[in-house]
This record gives C-alpha cells, sequence and structure tokens, in this order.
C-alpha cells in the first residue's frame, strides 16, 4: 500500500505525537496514559495536534486498542506493520505520514515526565536566549533502569561523544522533537534510529539537549551481549567514517594506506640494506614479513579509496549533504513561519 | 467490482507452442469474468516467435484449413532486444503491467491458464502470494524431477518459507519454488527489485516482507513442444544463489556488521598465534623460526583488510539507493 508523503502538504497541525510500539511488550493501559497526557500538555499550551499510533509487530489486542483510540480520539491515526521492522523504519514512516510542522516520539509508555512535552514544545516555537532550535533531544535524570544498564548506556554515549564530537547524552531515549523536515530526508534504516541527531546536527540543524525526569522503562535489557557490544561499536566506526569521509574515501584509505606503505617500505629497504651491504641473511628475519605484508596492504587499502572515489564520483550526486535553511529573495523571505 | 488481473508470460524460443498458447488463452479470456490483460514477452528468441506471436494476437494468422484465428484481447506483446533470462523478462512484463494482481505463467504449455481462477481465489481470501504446486510432475526423474526436488528442499530449510492458513498459522512448507504459475498482489512486487535469477526466490523475499502465502495444487503437463532450458546444473546455481539472497538481505544495509566481526575474527587468530608464539620463547621450545610472526602478520593484514573493505561497502551503502523502508512501506496497514 502505499502511503503518500505529508510534505507534500502544508502541514495541518502544530504538532504530531508518534507513538512507537514495538515487539511483544506494548499494553494498551500504559499507551493510552502517554497519549493523553502528552496530548493533554499540547492542548494546555495551546498548539494543535494529531497523534500517530506506530503498531511495529506488538500483539493483536493493541491494535484493537489503536482502532479504539482512532474512533475515540480526535486527529488520531494508527499504522501497522506486518511484522516488526524496527525503530528506524517505523520512525521515517510516521515522519512520512505526519501531517504536523513538528513531531515528537516516544515509546508507548512515559518514559520521560510530561515536562519534556513542554520544553521541547517551547524550545522549537519560540527558541530561548541562544536562539531557534530544530530538533530537542532528551537526556534522562535520576535514570529508574538498573546500574548496568546505565554503565552500558554511558559507555555507549561516551565513545559516540567522542567520536563523532556532537554533544549528545543519552541517544537511547525513545523521546525526540524535532522539525519535520530535520528527517524527511534522511534514510534512516537498522540501528541508524539512534544518531538521528548527529545526522541533523552534521547537516547544519541546530540540535539543543535538554535534561528531564526519567519516569518509567519497560522492554527487555540485555546486558554483557558481546555480539550487541562489537555491532554496536562497529555502527560507530562506520559513523565517524561516514560522517568525515563520505564525500573523500580517497583521503582516509590514501592516508592510513601510505602510513603502511610508508612503514613497510622502510622496514623493506632496511632488510635489503641488510642483506645487500651488509651481507646478512634474513632467513631468520620475522620484520622482512611484516614489511612485505605492509607494504602489499598500503597498496591494496589505497586502492579501495580510489574505488571509493570512483563511486562518488559516478553517484555521488544522489547525496545531499546540506540541508536549506532560508532561501531570500528580493522583497520576501522564504523559511516556513516556525508555527 | 472484479480485480483486474495481469498475466505476464516469458516466451525464449516457443515458436512451436506460442499457437497452442494463444489459442488456450483465446478460451481461457472467453470463460473469465474479470477484466484481465495479458503481457507476451518475447525475450529475444531468434526463432521467430515475436511474429508468430504477433500474427496470433491481432488475428492475422490462418488455421490449417485456411480460416482466420480471432484476435487475443487485452493482449499485449513486448519484446526485447537481447536475450534477458527469466527474471528480467518477467521484470520487464512487470514493468508494463496494471493490474492490482499479477499472474506469472510459463509459455511452454506445461502450466494450465485454466488453474488461474483458483490462485486467484486464495488472493481474493487475502493471501498476498500464491504459488502453484506441480504435485503431479510428468518429467523426467532423474533429470527433472530430483534437481526441483532437491532445489525445493534448500531452498525452504534455508529461507524458512512456510504455507499458511488464514489466520497467518504456519501449516507447512511451501513445496514448488521453481513453478513459474504464481499470483501475486502487484505491491508485493513493486517492493522488490527483480534482477539475475531471482524469481525463484520471489516468495522468499515476500515472506521477509511478513506475506501470508498459500499453496495451490495446479496441472501440470509434459512438454510437447519445443525443448527445456533447465539441467542438472540448476541445484548448484540455486545454492549459490540462496547464499547471495542471504548476505544481500541481511547484509545490503548494514554491511559492516558482515565484515566487521571477520576482522574481529583475524585479530583474535593474530592474538592466539602471538601468545602461541610467546609460550614457546618463554619455554624455550621453538624460538628462532619466522613461522609465527609471518602467521601473526597475514592474520592481523587480513583484519585490517576485511575492516576497510567494510568501510567502503558502508560507502557504497550510503550512496546507493537501498531503502528498507519501501519494503515496509508495501506491508502498511493504515486507520
Amino acid at each position: 500500500m502505499y502511503v503518500p508523503h505529508a510534505s507534500e502538504s502544508a502541514p495541518l497541525f502544530d504538532f504530531t505525537l508518534v507513538v512507537l510500539a514495538s515487539g511483544v511488550g506494548p499494553e494498551a493501559g500504559l499507551a493510552e496514559d502517554v497519549v493523553r497526557t502528552y496530548t493533554q500538555a499540547l492542548t494546555d499550551i495551546g498548539v494543535t495536534w494529531e497523534v500517530l499510533l506506530v503498531d511495529d509487530g506488538a500483539p493483536k489486542e493493541f491494535f484493537a486498542w489503536v482502532k479504539k483510540m482512532s474512533e475515540t480520539l480526535p486527529n488520531t491515526r494508527g499504522v501497522r506493520f506486518r511484522r516488526q521492522f524496527g525503530e528506524s523504519i517505523a520512525i521515517a514512516t510516521a515522519v512520512g505520514m505526519a501531517r504536523g510542522r513538528n513531531i515528537i516520539t516516544t515509546t508507548w509508555y512515559q518514559q520521560v515526565g510530561v515536562d519534556a512535552v513542554r520544553q521541547a514544545v517551547s524550545l522549537l516555537r519560540e527558541g530561548d536566549g541562544r536562539g531557534n532550535w530544530d530538533y530537542v533531544a532528551v537526556r534522562r535524570q535520576r535514570r529508574v533502569d538498573s546500574w548496568p544498564a546505565r554503565l552500558q548506556s554511558w559507555a555507549f554515549n561516551a565513545f559516540t561523544r567522542r567520536l563523532t564530537g556532537v554533544g549528545i547524552h543519552d541517544l537511547n531515549a525513545s523521546f525526540r522533537a524535532f522539525r519535520r523536515e530535520v528527517v524527511a530526508d534522511l534514510s534512516i534504516h537498522g540501528d541508524l534510529f539512534r544518531f538521528i541527531p548527529v545526522f541533523a546536527s552534521q547537516k547544519g540543524f541546530r540540535v539543543r539537549e535538554i535534561s528531564v525526569q526519567h519516569v518509567r522503562e519497560e522492554g527487555p535489557s540485555t546486558f554483557l551481549n558481546l555480539g550487541l557490544y562489537v555491532r554496536r561499536f562497529l555502527d560507530i566506526l562506520s559513523l565517524f567514517f561516514l560522517l568525515k569521509f563520505t564525500k573523500k574515501p580517497l583521503r582516509f584509505f590514501g592516508l592510513v594506506g601510505s602510513v603502511f606503505f610508508v612503514v613497510g617500505f622502510g622496514i623493506s629497504a632496511w632488510m635489503t640494506w641488510l642483506k645487500i651491504v651488509r651481507s646478512e641473511g634474513l632467513a631468520d628475519k620475522p620484520l622482512l614479513v611484516l614489511g612485505v605484508f605492509l607494504l602489499v596492504l598500503g597498496i591494496i587499502v589505497a586502492s579501495i579509496g580510489l574505488i571509493g572515489e570512483i563511486i562518488i564520483f559516478l553517484q555521488g550526486n544522489q547525496l545531499k549533504d546540506y540541508s536549506i535553511d532560508t532561501v531570500v529573495s528580493a522583497g520576501r523571505t522564504d523559511r516556513p513561519e516556525t508555527t | 467490482m472484479p480485480t483486474d488481473v495481469s498475466i505476464i508470460i516469458p516466451l525464449y524460443n516457443e515458436v512451436e507452442c506460442a499457437p497452442h498458447l494463444i489459442e488456450e488463452l483465446r478460451g481461457f479470456v472467453a470463460s473469465f469474468d474479470r477484466t484481465t490483460e495479458i503481457i507476451l514477452v518475447d525475450d529475444g528468441s531468434d526463432d521467430g516467435t515475436f511474429d508468430v506471436v504477433r500474427s496470433e494476437i491481432r488475428g492475422d494468422a490462418r488455421a490449417a484449413d485456411g480460416t482466420p484465428k480471432p484476435p487475443l484481447p487485452g493482449a499485449r506483446l513486448a519484446k526485447l532486444r537481447g536475450n534477458a533470462g527469466q527474471t528480467a523478462a518477467m521484470a520487464a512484463g512487470l514493468s508494463l503491467a496494471q493490474g492490482d494482481v499479477i499472474v506469472f505463467m510459463d509459455g511452454d504449455l506445461q502450466n494450465d491458464p485454466r488453474d488461474i481462477p483458483k490462485l486467484l481465489e486464495k488472493i481474493d481470501e487475502g493471501y498476498h502470494l500464491v504459488s502453484g504446486w506441480r504435485r503431479d510432475r510428468k518429467d523426467r526423474a532423474l533429470t527433472r524431477k530430483f534437481p526441483s526436488w532437491a532445489a525445493n528442499l534448500l531452498i525452504g530449510v534455508f529461507t524458512g518459507v512456510r504455507v499458511r492458513d488464514a489466520d497467518g498459522r504456519p501449516t507447512g512448507w511451501l513445496h514448488d519454488f521453481g513453478c513459474t504459475l504464481k499470483a501475486y498482489r502487484a505491491s508485493e512486487l513493486r517492493a522488490l527489485n527483480l534482477y539475475s535469477d531471482m524469481h525463484r526466490f520471489l516468495p522468499a523475499l515476500t515472506h521477509r516482507a511478513g506475506a501470508k502465502i498459500a499453496e495451490v495444487v495446479v496441472n501440470h503437463r509434459s512438454r510437447e513442444f519445443g525443448r527445456s532450458k533447465y539441467g542438472l546444473s540448476r541445484v548448484l546455481k540455486v545454492a549459490a544463489d540462496l547464499v547471495v539472497l542471504r548476505l544481500i538481505t541481511e547484509f545490503a544495509g548494514r554491511p559492516m556488521h558482515y565484515f566487521g566481526p571477520l576482522a574481529l575474527t583475524f585479530v583474535l587468530f593474530a592474538g592466539f598465534t602471538a601468545a602461541v608464539w610467546g609460550w614457546n620463547l618463554a619455554t624455550r621450545t621453538g624460538d628462532g623460526t619466522i613461522i609465527f610472526p609471518a602467521v601473526i602478520t597475514l592474520f592481523f593484514v587480513s583484519s585490517l583488510y576485511f575492516l576497510f573493505l567494510g568501510l567502503l561497502a558502508e560507502l557504497i551503502q550510503r550512496v546507493g539507493k537501498y531503502d528498507p523502508s519501501d519494503q515496509a512501506r508495501a506491508t502498511l496497514e493504515t486507520i
């Protein structure tokens, strides 16, 4: 079934509240609580809103509740995947369907206090002393989950901050508030949903972090899952590479390759000197092997960089690593009014 | 209102079968109560299939006794510039099709168009894909039946495709991946990329997208004209394609999750070898050889090699148009 992109038309609401319900966990009771609380807050602030309930492989009873909500609550729609596609796809789909100018995502339970809604709405609409904001990330305070969960989450965030240079402390929180256009252009899939603020920041959107009260944590949490740690590590590594070098792969591969090549060349030259000038035997010199391998590796890595450059040269025109903020033409300003 | 059905038939060097096929289709269309289009795709035949089919569907052909044959209503004939293969011919047909339901069929008379209503009934019941099952195959056992049985078993076990009942509960394996006669909802197919020999894996790909699959026993007739384009070598090709399918569906969106663990494994090998070497040196049982450092270096360099290949793959992934949400979008139910 084709879902039209709402971006093709003007926004109908100030905010779209997206409720993400994944896996076997979601319960109607908690979900109803978060929908009622957050929409009440939006009403109290005085902004218009719609609700989008995303059933990403939740139990059958949950979709029955989604149907019920769409009949009782105003401006409420539901969407259901045939199987669980994960948070990235759920967010991408919701953003595609949303008719609000801004979007708030939340899990199916109240992960953070309702104050997060108030702060986020205010920052997106009016900004603060430091200007307007395009993306509001939350940092859960006084966390209610267990200390091993916090420890691994802390390590993940610290590592990501260090490598990407984007100062977000809580990438795992599901509460996010952002202007629609921040995510509309991103291609997110797999585990990339965690890094939306990093992508946004790289595209030049202004990302702001707020501290909020952590209320509740549901769903399975895994500890000491070595495979998971490896995958997360690799995700961050790829992210680092893609953020810095997508458009200039040869700089990265060329640099690394030439380091290998120079070291390998140096060792090989030394060994040659030993053999020819000093007439020493090389059969007991392990360094010879290292030198030769590094020489070859250097050439291979630089060649990989060349392949990368060719790919970018031929295909890179599809990549858009900018986002136009404002177009000024004589006489008028074309930036959409912010609510 | 009846569903629009597109019947797509790839033809490759079927000059003898074609008149009989069109004759069968005339009979079928006359008795069929839905709006139907028939898309015949001539896959670069060099035996004159195109001319024969063209005159048949236009009503220019004459029977043996000289009476003119009627045209085939709703038929279109596409000619590909070269022989592109069955999957590509099917994709070409799909690009022309306008129906809500797509039915693929062989052009060699082994499939019977009279089975099509049975498939469509199942589609109406809510299935996304209905597969024909040639339970009583009229083929030679050793060269056709056995490879087919082996290929089906292999695909079934490897991809986990199950036939489901109306409530979505699995009831058994899918028996006949290779049978061309299958009906699909068009939206399922349009979310997929059809290339290489992927037509055999369409059930697996739609299954991955969460589709509900049913199976219907269909009539199978032995080949009377022409000759088969398949042989025993098929099982090996299927096995290779299966590995590709698994890797592609699993890692196309996240290649680093494939290359990264490989790199890590080789680092561990290097570390292990280094430990053994160190222990050897410490106990003075086997030093003086450059075997250990050579092996350590080999492992280490391989590890870096995989790591950089992974980064290159990530780059390609980023540049490409791959968007898994297309697939998800095809499966949405909105209220």
